[in-house]
């Protein structure tokens, strides 16, 4: 079924439920699969998801207490090498991003790589995310002025479909 | 851009937000209709819009990654955007005279076709969603403005129609089911639409009849049945159970005025995790974050707890919004379901319906694009000829289900919503929203962002059942 549609909810949703039953998260095939999958297509977001159940699942259910710091830095890299691919990807931002929400990381260290995708002059490297990203970081690093010039940027240039969203978070800036 | 667009920007922010300030001052939507003011040249703003939309929007996936790293998923990105962009061309062509209207006549045409005559045997398909089927088009006519104008002979035929589907062949199980052909079981899904069907055309004349079919103690024991150590529940006997099978139960619930601590057990717990790491909500546990489980996943929250600032300490709230404003695509207007998914108009609704309750709960005026959303409905989800419906992209068919939730969610961007205090506190959150038109001329009736059927028509409803 996948075959003809890649991105079959219920089958990938079965799939998942697989993998949790017989505990095959740590399955090489099952790893390869889903990692052929993203290679053969980048932005089928349910690979993606799945990938991220592998990794993250037995620790979001609670299985285990911890994360081995090798997988982490692992599945870090491959979301950075696949966003170094295709810099409006927004499946392996939400990945990179989703790691860090979840380990409850600092995006601070995210800084230097996310800069690399706000670079105006070269336009097909240009990601929306990125400047999210650098957005959310500005405002961690207490500097305030530096977040809301990004948000403005989105809403007038990059991102207008959103305008109402990043005046939304450029508000946010000064609620305490 | 014209220059002296900035400013004509700022008056009608300036005029809206007059609008709203002046709107908390007042009772009910009622006697705010006659305070606000319609806009002037309602054609023409469309026509700008869609030519801003062109204007600054690129394509999705740049041509360097189109020619490095070819999918399926570019090339289905790449032929939608081209289809649309065609589609509103052709209109900016045709000028600002021709930009399409809402064609609420045709529309109520095809719904009222469909609900008084036979189904063709072509739609065979449908034949286990006859109670969505009622549900989809009566309140897509009710929508489309007719929630006043259904007769009473239309409303009797419903009643018999929904409950030829009810089923108790036990003492502890009774809902209704898909179908009244063999095999079928009670499925919280179709109970679901049955009840929305009765909640949209009770009144004073038959609600004694409904309240005398409706076998409310025999719902309460198969629900019961169907509660899940884990706080989920199966859609019917040894099914799935997910984020829609908890929606559904927690409004039949709700309306049925049968919330007990059985039933709510480990609800809150359950959902809160089923919000992945994009931020919307998935089917289950770690499932992929899609639209129409975000819709169902936020409203069951808000059927469970009390006011909406609760909210803040169950989910990522933040996150939910921004993965919620990224599936509005700016090229097409519209929304997606998933990341990195196809425009669809039935997530007018699904995602639509996520804005103005995120509105409400973060107080802010507009989160998503309504203008937008409301360029992509017109000029892409309606047929150009006489015949009515609305459909899912430009590509494909009408149909009943798009017919609904596109026609909810156009009324959607032609309103904001907001909570009424003192029902809160007596009704609960779930029933207290009230909504009011951004625009007195639109045609369309005001919808219920949590149970999707007119507004007010949920309470009124409960209470009818309470009554002698």
């Amino acid at each position: 079924m996948l075959d003809q549609d890649e991105k079959n909810y219920h089958v990938w949703s079965y799939r998942r439920s697989f993998v949790e039953k017989f505990d095959l998260f740590e399955k090489k095939e099952e790893l390869k699969f889903v990692r052929d999958k993203i290679n053969e297509d980048m932005r089928n977001n349910s690979a993606w998801n799945h990938l991220f159940f592998l990794k993250f699942g037995r620790y979001k259910l609670k299985l285990q207490k911890t994360i081995d710091e090798s997988v982490v830095s692992e599945e870090i890299e491959f979301a950075k090498e696949m966003i170094s691919k295709a810099p409006t990807n927004p499946s392996s931002w939400n990945y990179l991003n989703g790691i860090y929400k979840i380990l409850k990381r600092n995006i601070i260290e995210l800084k230097a790589f996310a800069t690399q995708f706000t670079n105006l002059i070269y336009e097909s490297s240009v990601s929306l995310y990125a400047f999210e990203l650098l957005a959310e970081i500005h405002k961690l690093e207490k500097n305030v002025e530096e977040s809301k010039k990004v948000y403005e940027l989105l809403a007038k240039t990059l991102d207008p479909v959103r305008v109402n969203y990043w005046e939304y978070k450029k508000a946010q800036l000064t609620v305490v | 851009m014209a220059p002296d667009t900035t400013d004509d920007d700022r008056d009608k922010k300036i005029a809206k937000l007059q609008f709203l300030i002046g709107l908390t001052n007042l009772q009910t939507s009622q006697q705010s209709k006659s305070k606000s003011k319609s806009k002037s040249k309602p054609k023409l703003d469309r026509f700008d819009s869609i030519l801003e939309m062109l204007e600054t929007s690129k394509p999705q996936i740049p041509q360097v990654e189109q020619e490095t790293y070819p999918s399926r998923t570019i090339n289905a990105q790449l032929q939608v955007e081209k289809n649309v962009i065609g589609i509103y061309e052709n209109f900016l062509e045709k000028g600002s005279n021709n930009i399409p209207e809402i064609e609420t006549l045709k529309h109520v045409q095809y719904v009222r076709f469909y609900l008084q005559n036979p189904l063709p045997v072509e739609m065979l398909g449908y034949d286990s969603l006859h109670t969505w089927t009622i549900y989809w088009l009566l309140n897509a006519r009710c929508t489309l403005g007719g929630y006043d104008k259904i007769s009473k002979v239309e409303k009797d035929a419903i009643i018999d129609k929904v409950f030829s589907f009810w089923m108790d062949e036990t003492d502890a199980i009774g809902g209704f089911s898909g179908s009244d052909g063999e095999y079928q079981l009670p499925h919280i899904a179709s109970s679901y639409a049955a009840l929305l069907s009765l909640v949209i055309i009770i009144d004073d004349d038959n609600y004694k009849r409904i309240k005398k079919n409706l076998d409310v103690e025999k719902i309460h024991q198969w629900l019961l049945s169907l509660k899940q150590p884990d706080g989920s529940f199966f859609m019917h006997t040894n099914g799935e159970t997910d984020v829609r099978a908890m929606y559904c139960a927690l409004v039949i619930i709700n309306l049925l005025g049968i919330k007990d601590e059985k039933l709510t057990e480990n609800c809150i717990e359950w959902l809160v995790s089923c919000q992945n790491y994009e931020g919307g909500f998935g089917g289950d546990l770690m499932d992929e974050a899609h639209g129409g489980y975000a819709f169902c996943g936020l409203n069951a929250l808000l059927l469970l707890i009390d006011t909406p600032k609760q909210l803040y300490d169950l989910i990522d709230v933040d996150s939910l919004i921004s993965w919620m404003v990224k599936r509005q695509y700016g090229m097409e207007g519209g929304f997606s379901g998933r990341t990195n998914k196809l425009v669809d108009g039935c997530y007018s609704t699904w995602v639509g319906a996520l804005s103005p309750l995120l509105e409400v709960v973060t107080g802010t005026e507009e989160l998503i694009n309504r203008e937008k959303l409301q360029n992509y409905i017109l000029c892409c989800c309606q047929d150009p000829g006489k015949f009515g419906g609305f459909k899912d992209k430009p590509t494909m068919r009408c149909d009943f289900y798009h017919t609904n939730y596109v026609s909810c969610g156009l009324s959607f961007c032609n309103s904001f919503h907001f909570i009424d205090e003192d029902i809160m506190k007596e009704d609960g959150l779930a029933f207290s929203f009230k909504a009011a038109k951004l625009d007195d001329d639109c045609p369309l009736g005001l919808v219920d962002p949590v149970f999707t059927v007119p507004i007010g028509a949920p309470l009124r409803f409960k209470k009818y059942m309470k009554r002698e």
